[in-house]
């Protein structure tokens, strides 16, 4: 599993449970701006492809697509796992029945974290009933980033590799796991 | 298509339905420890000290059984346990 070293390398944010439960810190332009594009950017991969009249919608609606298939991409492939390991038609059996739901609740998530992310300057403020939405929302943007650039063990995140778009990307992701450690320990606090 | 296939959500017919199904969750090197013992926490209700023992048998030995029931529950389990971004299969006992 993932460390999170990192925590002692990150300047005090003021994560704090207020009296009413609520969790707040700082967080600045840049680091909105980033967790804009890369929620964004998860709900444009999990949006589903295939929307077309032809889908009954009564099936639809109650969360069945005939459609649904395992996703080539890693990263999809990462958020929406095979539900059994080595049995291919009751993944894809159980695909059709569960990863439509599964897509719309992930972007349902990702869609509210989106539109209650501070204006700049202003202090993060997380409710008690949205701390789940927020924590998920923040492990879905890790998980895509880590597996995107690879993260393999818990000594990928650390290495340095010359290469300066990994390496940002590597910030990123040691910021998220920073970000979410906090979370994590103000809700259990 | 109807409403009809939701009966039929199990798809193997030769299952005997006494069978116990497990939920298993895999390590990843991804998922922070303290996330997967707060998701056992949240969603099976676990104590902190059953959920950290799950846990880190998933950190330890690459697996952990964190549910046995029939195959609906695990699915169901499966289904929730992927909704928090952990990595879970279901399969006979």
């Amino acid at each position: 599993m993932g460390h999170v070293t990192e925590i002692l390398m990150m300047e005090n944010r003021g994560f704090r449970k207020q009296v009413n439960g609520e969790i707040t810190f700082q967080i600045e332009a840049l680091e909105i701006a980033l967790l804009t594009s890369m929620i964004e950017q998860i709900v444009a991969l999990l949006v589903p492809l295939k929307i077309n009249e032809s889908v009954d919608p009564l099936a639809q609606l109650i969360g069945i697509d005939s459609t649904a298939t395992k996703p080539d991409d890693d990263v999809l492939l990462r958020l929406l796992p095979d539900a059994y390991q080595n049995d291919r038609e009751a993944s894809e059996e159980f695909r059709r029945f569960t990863e439509r739901s599964l897509r719309e609740l992930k972007i349902k998530r990702a869609q509210f974290v989106l539109e209650n992310l501070p204006e700049p300057d202003e202090t993060v403020s997380i409710k008690p009933k949205d701390f789940e939405s927020w924590l998920t929302v923040i492990n879905d943007v890790r998980l895509a980033l880590g597996t995107r650039v690879g993260i393999t063990d818990e000594q990928d995140e650390d290495e340095i590799t010359g290469q300066e778009d990994l390496d940002h990307a590597k910030d990123i992701y040691a910021w998220l796991t920073w970000l979410q450690s906090n979370l994590l320990e103000e809700m259990n606090s | 298509m109807s409403i009809a296939p939701l009966e039929t959500q199990s798809v193997s017919s030769e299952t005997n339905p006494n069978t116990p199904w497990v939920c298993i969750v895999w390590n990843d090197p991804i998922n922070l420890m303290h996330y997967v013992t707060h998701v056992f926490m949240t969603y099976f209700k676990y104590s902190k000290e059953k959920a950290e023992t799950l846990m880190l048998q998933v950190h330890n030995d690459g697996k952990s059984v964190v549910n046995t029931g029939s195959r609906e529950e695990m699915e169901r389990d499966v289904n929730a346990m992927h909704s928090y971004g952990l990595w879970a299969t279901l399969q006979k006992s």
